[in-house]
């Protein structure tokens, strides 16, 4: 009965234990996909710049504390003979907002330069591509079947990945400011300006762009973006005081081509963004564009590549109905094509605008499309 | 960076317990919880998540 | 029916049937009804998308795995049983001090972190024992302490949920004191004084006393308290100095006091204790993993969309029911994923009344979502804490001060501008 009893007992806990080796095998096997799929996102996709480049450097060279990790990220520089003044644009910053990060890659790909000369990082905060946010259910990739090659971009995530800057503290305390706001915005480099050269990897990043723009004396400044349909701010130029005039000016331009933007002046007592901390430890002029982009919206429906190129969705449709929405929306949605478009006019026109008030520091770029030839002919035309 | 090691060593430690735990839960469904809770743990560990 | 709400029936069915009929832990059910949901919809297995899901969950976990470790080892050293031991002594005779006493001291660790679930497994389990033999039925000290440890998360100085509000609209959490002190201290003090009250009216010492156990305070002294007070120097220090404070994380300053404790009282085996603390916590850390994933498909299969859609759907009038009502219920599924998902667009919706009073209301809204099922955080673990093993005896205690907060923060936000003006 004793050595029954025994036996028993050695067999439940045999069971037990072969059990508990079955679940740790599933387990590994479950993480070992989902980790193959994390791991691919970090192979940057090629870029094809135009032959108008005449050097690559890296943010690294800005802030060295940046060399050899996933903070650093290439910059483009495309100089013209004739003197003028210096442009930089900013893509990739949020890269969940896909249209700033190709607008830059269809300018970085398509540009010439006549006059002045044009900075370009594609992707600001390259950490960022390197993964998604949980819960947004939001694709890693998508294709644009460009006529010259097929192409294959990362959606990324609007934050540093977690894996080169962890933990986050509780509350993000912005430097300077003190300013306080959640803790993982520690990691949001449009909230890490005017940033540390020793500080968090996204402070790292945002220092070494602010040491870009003072040591290469930028004029004029872009960071594009964008937002969800139901936020205030969107189809919207942000300016900061230096900025104002030549926004206003722009944004009025626009409207002839029946291109509506809102004019947002830069909070003063809203630390880290771009255009505020640029106005205040650079003499460039900021910047800031943002079109409407349903796939990072809180009332979004299915979440897919489809949705990520076309914009559409139904529930987005009904929001319009309810009025919850700050941009017109129809069954046709926002394509990818008009909020590149929309980019690629503002920048062009705000550029125009400048280049007349400050004849000695024009900037001349051709051959990048307006948002007529864009809509037209669709994004695969340039790439 | 100092930090993250300290973090690292935390999380050794909870997938240590864990990993423990799959073996001496009663019911096998909690040792399949424990097994799935101990993914993101390990993911995170090994810096690919 | 759109596809959306199929998808959701099915994910809702399935869950429902695993974890009401085949009992399975509601971890698993809700990994199962997530994955359905993505059958459903066509994705096949989204791996990638289950996995990432729970990883908005991983730092959470963190703190409530090293809290639990933390409150074992206090447990085992005795600085538990000597904390009631004082509070019964020297405030027995003070009622309703005594009562205002624990509300704030129980609320301080939600108040200084954010969180519902440190603040319950914390101060919440100290002061649990000492009410209990002050004569509150246990079932009403659960819900006390799920109560106040709500109030404590929406308090200031850190408010979480009221911060990701803000952080959707680009407000900085910044004025946000006196409005979130109006929305948590009143209804603090008047819940715990209306629920623990009747109890504490005449309190027998020398009934209790004996009851009390062993005093360690008198073999180890002060040194007993050694740890807790280390924990609360790190927390309050890099809120109120941080410039001059190491930033640490709360997971690791509950390790501090976890390894200090092996030193201040009763000897005890570290690993065993931890061990028997993630045993305690590994359900609720199913349920986190599983919700992660939850949350994902539903986002991915547009069901979160449809639930958004759905409740600002509603009619002017009805606009303040669903906000009372949708906030806490998507609280079943995550308090801050509804500050996220519902609390910006309700925000939005209100813009142009005082930002600051409709944010801190939405934030108190929020918070009662850790009351709802099945996550219930603040329920589990403060059942948990007195020993009971049905949480939902607890969640009935709390539904009419629930109610109660509910009605609060709406007519704060019916008030909002009015508010404003003196707040």
């Amino acid at each position: 009965m004793v050595q029954k009893y025994k036996y028993n007992q050695i067999k439940i806990k045999n069971i037990e234990f072969m059990f508990g080796v079955f679940t740790l095998i599933v387990s590994l096997m479950i993480g070992m996909i989902a980790a193959d799929k994390f791991q691919e996102m970090h192979e940057t996709e090629t870029l094809y710049p135009s032959y108008a480049l005449t050097e690559i450097s890296h943010l690294s060279d800005y802030n060295p504390n940046l060399k050899n990790t996933n903070g650093n990220t290439e910059i483009y520089f495309f100089n013209s003979d004739s003197a003028g003044g210096t442009v930089l644009i900013l893509g990739g910053t949020h890269p969940n907002e896909p249209a700033g990060f190709l607008t830059a890659c269809l300018i970085l790909e398509n540009l010439q330069i006549k006059r002045g000369r044009l900075i370009i990082i594609p992707r600001a905060n390259n950490s960022a591509f390197t993964h998604n946010d949980p819960q947004e259910g939001q694709p890693q990739y998508y294709t644009i079947e460009g006529i010259k090659r097929e192409r294959i971009f990362r959606f990324g995530s609007r934050i540093t990945n977690s894996i080169d800057q962890w933990p986050d503290p509780e509350i993000y305390l912005h430097y300077p400011s003190g300013q306080k706001l959640a803790g993982n915005e520690t990691r949001n480099l449009n909230r890490a300006y005017p940033g540390r050269a020793d500080g968090n990897l996204t402070e790292q990043m945002a220092y070494g762009i602010i040491e870009l723009i003072n040591k290469k004396n930028v004029d004029l400044a872009f960071d594009l973006h964008e937002a969800a349909p139901e936020y205030p701010v969107v189809n919207a130029i942000v300016a900061s005081e230096r900025s104002q005039l030549i926004a206003t000016e722009a944004a009025m331009e626009l409207q002839f081509e029946d291109l509506i933007y809102s004019m947002e002046p830069s909070p003063y007592n809203f630390h880290g963004l771009s255009h505020r901390e640029w106005q205040d430890y650079t003499q460039a002029m900021p910047i800031l564009l943002e079109t409407a982009n349903p796939i990072q919206g809180r009332l979004r429906g299915k979440t897919d590549v489809s949705l990520l190129l076309t914009g559409r969705d139904p529930m987005y449709l009904k929001a319009a109905e309810l009025g919850e929405l700050h941009v017109p929306y129809d069954s046709a949605g926002i394509s990818i094509e008009v909020r590149v478009g929309r980019h690629l006019s503002a920048i062009k026109t705000i550029i125009d605008v400048y280049s007349n008030i400050y004849p000695d520091k024009a900037v001349e770029i051709i051959n990048v499309p307006d948002y007529e030839e864009i809509v037209s002919k669709g994004i695969e035309e340039y790439f | 960076m100092l930090l993250k090691i300290i973090y690292q060593l935390i999380l050794i430690f909870i997938i240590l317990l864990m990993g423990y735990d799959v073996f001496k839960e009663k019911s096998a469904w909690l040792q399949l919880t424990a097994a799935l809770a101990l993914i993101p743990f390990v993911l995170r560990l090994l810096m690919i998540k | 029916m759109t596809p959306e709400m199929v998808i959701f029936l099915v994910m809702l069915g399935l869950f429902v049937i695993s974890a009401m009929w085949w009992k399975l832990p509601i971890g698993v059910s809700l990994i199962l009804a997530s994955t359905a949901g993505a059958l459903t919809a066509g994705e096949g297995i989204p791996v990638r998308h289950l996995v990432e899901g729970s990883f908005a969950y991983l730092d959470p976990i963190l703190i409530i795995a090293t809290a639990m470790i933390f409150m074992e080892v206090l447990r085992k050293s005795g600085a538990l049983g000597s904390i009631s031991r004082l509070i019964i002594i020297k405030l027995h005779t003070k009622p309703v001090w005594l009562l205002i006493f624990i509300t704030l001291f129980i609320m301080f660790p939600g108040m200084i972190t954010g969180l519902s679930t440190a603040t319950v497994l914390t101060t919440g389990a100290l002061a649990a024992p000492a009410m209990i033999l002050l004569g509150i039925p246990a079932l009403t000290v659960a819900a006390m302490i799920a109560m106040s440890a709500i109030y404590g998360m929406i308090a200031p100085p850190i408010n979480v949920p009221a911060m990701i509000i803000g952080g959707g609209v680009d407000m900085p959490y910044i004025g946000f004191e006196l409005p979130l002190l109006f929305a948590t201290m009143p209804l603090a003090f008047g819940v715990n004084l209306s629920l623990g009250y009747k109890h504490i009216r005449d309190v027998n010492l020398q009934k209790i006393l004996p009851k009390l156990g062993k005093d360690h305070y008198e073999k180890y002294g002060f040194k007993l308290f050694i740890p807790l007070i280390v924990v609360v120097i790190l927390m309050l220090g890099v809120r109120i100095i941080p410039e001059y404070f190491p930033n640490l994380g709360v997971p690791f300053i509950f390790m501090i006091g976890s390894l200090i404790g092996l030193f201040c009282g009763e000897r005890m085996n570290f690993w065993q204790v931890s061990h028997k603390a993630i045993q305690e916590v590994m359900p609720v850390i199913g349920i986190l993993i599983g919700i992660g994933a939850f949350i994902q498909i539903m986002t991915l299969t547009g069901v979160r969309g449809m639930l958004v859609i759905g409740s600002l759907s509603l009619p002017d009038i009805w606009r303040y029911l669903s906000m009372g009502t949708m906030i806490p219920l998507f609280g079943a599924i995550s308090a801050y994923g509804s500050a996220s998902v519902l609390g910006v667009p309700y925000l939005l919706a209100f813009l142009g009344q005082n930002e600051i009073v409709v944010g801190s209301a939405l934030s108190l809204l929020t918070g009662l979502g850790d009351l709802m099922p099945p996550t219930a955080l603040a329920g589990i673990f403060a059942a948990q804490v007195v020993g009971e093993k049905n949480y939902f005896k607890v969640l009935k205690i709390t539904i009419i001060p629930a109610i109660v907060t509910a009605l609060w923060a709406l007519l704060m936000i019916y008030f909002a501008n009015l508010l404003g003006s003196f707040l």
